[in-house]
């Protein structure tokens, strides 16, 4: 890749500068500053994605040779049912996370953008979770949920509200984990809302106020398409998170140990399935085709939102 | 000042919800406090205890004592400090030399290094994880900190930054005869702290949370990071001792709130920068 840079750069001063051939010093120490991070890239990023891409097409258990099977394992993933888990998994996790979290950051950010009492403490309270670890976060959770003696379910039960086995019912376990992303999402969330609304010029609210906007109106009309590339920034990132979602998962399933049958299948997602054919049962070549069935998931989602993105977000000031 | 005027009940509405809003938000910090003083009695006593009855640091004692925390602690600190440093070193003077320096294929190449923010990072872990065992690196400190050096992220960051300084100091520095790597260490640099601060908030704190890359590369007790310390604790045989894991916890996110509190403008800046402008 060098030499390939290197070559362009020789072009480039042909077509250019015919008289300057000789390497000037600050070519040298140009190439010297960015040599490490060049080197970094390419060793520990570029190199293994493509090295992920080659292996995809092997069996490989990381002891003995690889060996070249074609497509299989991508047509393996189709049929694994557990794979198919994952993958219902990781869409019911994103979808009940990253609309909700948007939603209530929408609100937060707005009733914090105001010259109310207290609004420092506020906000340094919401963002709070998310500067913690998650996974410190998720064992206090899971204490918070335990059936007999968590508080939440307590709390339930004082409001007469059905107290729920979270972390021992398949067809609840999921609803906790999305509780706590929700929980520990929204401060980083409201952050970025609330320098999106405070790059709103003021002006344009004086005007909507001339024009007489009330409180509501003043909203859909001039904060929310303004907030446009805010929200779309946010939808981006999150549903890609959302998709490499494996901190929280990981801990909920409990180091691989606790959770298992149907709880452990309500539980999984692809990254947590990458993560265990390849470093639990050492499959290499299968787990290298689940990151790249992942990424590409990724890409559809993120080229669709692109597209999408035409018809509501707004970059341009009234 | 002025006397209390009536009671605007859309302002009272938002602070209610605002309220209970925070509470929610405080509640399992306070439950993780209070549950960390309490002995493993009071967790499971029926009805619920609220309050321990004495506040003494022997659940605290027996993480650090008993389960290697304290050797945990001490691989997240050295990890967290190498990266962030390291990080923001190779960082900056590549952002440098890409926003200000003149060579052939620079911007070819950084767009080249940029595309691979697109590809989640899942994608190289495997190969990493070969690559590390090839080196005979794994459960050494290689490689909880080399692979996590380079940043495009951090460079492209600065690299916006640096070009909005003004570039007649720099000038100046040439005329004095200053060589680039002074230019970049003496004018540069200190122009760019709050750039820098902010920059050095954010891998903190990623590094320190950072969960999935030490589970894979560590696997003796004694090169545990926190992260993989807790996640241990949470399948190990001290699954249900919640006081124990509690106090755990609390040590573990304390120094990264304390970060927060204190550091509170250049953290919300770092997220905005790193967000707002993509």
């Amino acid at each position: 890749m060098k030499s390939q840079a290197a070559v362009s750069a020789d072009i480039d001063s042909l077509i250019h500068k015919k008289k300057k051939r000789r390497m000037k010093p600050e070519w040298i120490w140009g190439y010297l500053f960015i040599a490490p991070i060049f080197i970094g890239i390419v060793g520990f990023h570029i190199g293994p994605i493509i090295y992920s891409f080659l292996m995809s097409f092997t069996r490989w258990d990381s002891l003995t040779q690889p060996v070249f099977i074609g497509l299989k394992n991508y047509l393996d993933l189709f049929i694994d049912q557990q794979v198919g888990h994952e993958f219902i998994n990781m869409m019911y996790y994103t979808i009940g996370v990253v609309p909700l979290t948007i939603f209530l950051s929408l609100i937060l950010a707005n009733a914090l953008n105001q010259k109310i009492r207290g609004v420092d403490f506020y906000r340094v309270v919401y963002f709070l979770p998310a500067v913690t670890m998650v996974s410190a976060i998720t064992i206090v959770w899971q204490w918070l949920f335990n059936s007999q003696y968590g508080l939440i379910d307590k709390i339930l039960g004082w409001c007469h509200l059905p107290q729920p086995v979270w972390l021992g019912d398949p067809k609840v376990i999921m609803l906790g984990i999305i509780i706590v992303a929700i929980w520990s999402g929204l401060g980083y969330n409201m952050v970025i809302l609330l320098a999106g609304l405070q790059a709103i010029p003021q002006s344009i609210y004086e005007s909507a106020e001339i024009d007489g906007a009330g409180r509501f109106s003043k909203f859909f009309w001039v904060t929310l398409p303004m907030l446009t590339p805010s929200l779309f920034f946010l939808l981006i990132t999150s549903l890609i998170s959302g998709f490499q979602a494996f901190d929280i998962i990981y801990m909920f399933i409990g180091g691989s140990t606790s959770l298992q049958g149907p709880l452990l299948e309500a539980t999984r997602t692809m990254v947590y399935g990458i993560y265990e054919k390849g470093f639990t049962f050492l499959r290499m070549g299968y787990a290298s085709a689940e990151a790249i069935v992942l990424f590409v998931l990724i890409l559809i989602v993120t080229v669709c939102q692109f597209f999408l993105q035409k018809r509501w977000v707004h970059y341009d000031t009234l | 000042m002025r006397t209390q005027k009536k009671l605007n009940p859309w302002l009272v509405f938002t602070h209610v919800c605002l309220i209970v809003g925070s509470i929610i938000m405080l509640l399992p910090f306070v439950w993780m406090l209070l549950t960390s003083f309490k002995t493993l009695a009071e967790i499971y006593h029926v009805p619920m205890v609220w309050f321990p009855a004495k506040f003494d640091f022997s659940n605290y004692l027996s993480v650090l004592n008993k389960m290697n925390f304290f050797r945990y602690y001490l691989n997240s600190i050295i990890v967290t400090l190498t990266v962030t440093v390291g990080q923001l070193f190779l960082a900056s003077i590549a952002a440098y030399a890409f926003a200000r320096l003149e060579f052939p294929g620079r911007e070819a190449i950084f767009v080249f290094l940029l595309s691979v923010l697109m590809v989640p990072s899942q994608m190289s872990l495997i190969p990493k994880y070969v690559m590390m065992n090839s080196f005979g690196w794994v459960d050494t400190f290689w490689a909880l900190i080399i692979p996590n050096l380079p940043s495009i992220y951090g460079t492209f960051l600065l690299r916006q930054f640096f070009k909005t300084l003004p570039k007649e100091l720099e000038d100046a520095a040439k005329i004095d005869g200053c060589s680039y790597f002074r230019t970049y260490w003496n004018v540069i640099l200190p122009l760019s702290t709050n750039a820098l601060i902010s920059l050095a908030i954010f891998v903190l704190l990623w590094s320190w949370n950072d969960l999935l890359w030490p589970l894979i590369v560590t696997t003796s007790d004694e090169m545990r990071l926190l992260t993989v310390g807790l996640a241990t604790l949470n399948g190990g045989i001290h699954k249900n001792d919640y006081h124990l894991m509690m106090a755990a916890g609390v040590m573990a996110t304390v120094p990264m709130i304390l970060v927060f509190v204190f550091g509170q403008k250049q953290f919300i800046s770092g997220i905005t920068l790193s967000g707002i402008k993509g």
